[in-house]
C-alpha cells in the first residue's frame, strides 16, 4: 500500500469525523438549499 | 462504457426534475452531503451540494466561525476530497463530473484536434487557491462573510447548471450585469475551445482537477506497467487524449484515470490496474528505471 495514501485517506476520514461532531453538513445544507446568486454570477 | 456511467452520474446528481412545477431549487436532506465532481448546487435539479462552493462558503465564513467559537471550518469538506482523492486519484473526473463529461462530449464532434500547451497548466494553481481560498478569506470580515469568487466570477459549470433559474425565475433576468455577461462568455468560450481541445476547463481552471491531480502521486488507486512486457510500439501513447505517456502517466497530475489506455490498447497487456490495497513495485507507473 502507498502509505501517505492510506495517511491522507485515514486524516480524511477524521476530519470527514470531526466537520460531523461540529454539525458542519447542517450548515452546508444551508448554504446549498439558498438560492446561490453568485454561481449565477448575477446580484 | 465510460460515457455510460458517465451519462449516469450527470442523471443521478441531477434528479429533481420537477423544478418547473416547484419553481425553487432542490431543498431536501441530501443537500447536506457533497458529490467529489463539479456540480453546480444552484443548479435547480441537483440533488447534492458542489465540494468548491460548500468549501468556500465555510473559508468565507472562517473569521466569523472563529471568532464566535462556530469552528465551522470546512473539515468535512476538506476531509471529503481528501479521502476521495487518497482513494481514487482523479477518478471523479474522469467517470463521474458532469461538466468533464459534457466537454468530453463535445471533443467528440468531428473537426482538427489541438493539442493543449503545456506552460498553460500552472494557471490552474494560481486561480484556484486566488479565488477559491484567499479571496472568500481576504475579503470577508468577522461579522460579514464573504463570497463564494470562484463561483461568482469564474465556474461554467455554475453559469450552465444554474442557467435554468432565469426560465423559473424571470425576475432574476433584471439583475443581469457585466459579471454574468462575462461568465456567459467564458462558458461559450470553453464549450466551443472543447470541440478543440480535450477537456480545456479541466487543464486550466478546475479546482478539484487540481486537488485530486495532485493525489494521483499516492492514491491507492492507479495504473501498473510492465517494462518487461512493452515493445515500445506507442499504441498506448495514441490512446491518451490528455497528450500523456501511460507509461509514466499515472502520478501525473493530468491523468484523469479514464483507462482508455488499458482497454485492449496494449497489444502485450503491459498496461494493467493496480488495484487498491496493492504493494506498489518497480512495475508501477511512474518508476521506470
Amino acid at each position: 500500500m502507498k502509505l501517505t495514501g492510506v495517511f491522507l485517506l485515514i486524516l480524511g476520514a477524521a476530519l470527514i469525523g470531526v466537520g460531523v461532531a461540529l454539525d458542519e453538513p447542517a450548515a452546508a445544507m444551508m448554504n446549498a438549499v439558498m438560492l446561490c446568486l453568485a454561481c449565477l454570477g448575477v446580484g | 462504457m465510460r460515457p455510460l456511467i458517465q451519462a449516469l452520474a450527470t442523471v443521478a446528481q441531477n434528479l429533481y426534475l420537477v423544478f418547473p412545477w416547484t419553481r425553487n431549487i432542490y431543498q431536501g436532506g441530501l443537500k447536506k452531503y457533497c458529490v467529489p465532481g463539479l456540480n453546480c448546487h444552484s443548479c435547480p435539479s441537483a440533488l447534492f451540494a458542489c465540494p468548491v462552493g460548500t468549501l468556500q462558503h465555510f473559508l468565507a465564513g472562517a473569521k466569523g466561525a472563529v471568532r464566535w467559537t462556530g469552528y465551522r471550518l470546512g473539515f468535512s469538506v476538506i476531509g471529503f476530497l481528501l479521502a476521495v482523492g487518497a482513494l481514487t486519484g482523479r477518478l471523479t473526473c474522469g467517470w463521474l463530473c458532469p461538466f468533464g463529461f459534457l466537454q468530453e462530449s463535445l471533443h467528440r464532434i468531428p473537426s482538427r484536434k489541438l493539442r493543449f500547451p503545456g506552460g498553460l497548466g500552472a494557471v490552474k494553481y494560481a486561480v484556484s487557491i486566488l479565488l477559491v481560498v484567499v479571496l472568500p478569506v481576504a475579503l470577508s470580515r468577522a461579522t460579514a462573510p464573504g463570497e463564494p469568487w470562484y463561483c461568482k466570477l469564474l465556474c461554467p459549470a455554475g453559469t450552465l447548471e444554474a442557467g435554468p433559474l432565469f426560465f423559473v425565475m424571470p425576475e432574476l433576468l433584471e439583475q443581469i450585469g457585466p459579471i454574468f455577461l462575462f461568465k456567459l462568455m467564458l462558458l461559450a468560450g470553453l464549450l466551443i475551445l472543447a470541440v478543440f481541445v480535450f477537456r480545456p476547463f479541466c487543464r486550466l481552471f478546475c479546482p478539484l482537477g487540481l486537488l485530486y491531480g495532485l493525489l494521483n502521486r499516492v492514491s491507492l488507486l492507479g495504473l501498473r506497467f510492465e517494462k518487461e512486457a512493452c515493445e515500445g510500439c506507442g499504441e498506448c501513447l495514441a490512446s491518451c487524449r490528455m497528450g500523456l505517456d501511460p507509461r509514466v502517466a499515472d502520478p501525473d497530475p493530468e491523468c484523469t484515470r479514464c483507462f482508455d489506455c488499458l482497454k485492449g490498447v496494449c497489444p502485450n497487456g503491459a498496461l494493467s490496474l493496480r488495484p487498491m490495497g496493492s504493494r506498489p513495485t518497480s512495475r508501477d507507473c511512474g518508476r521506470i528505471t
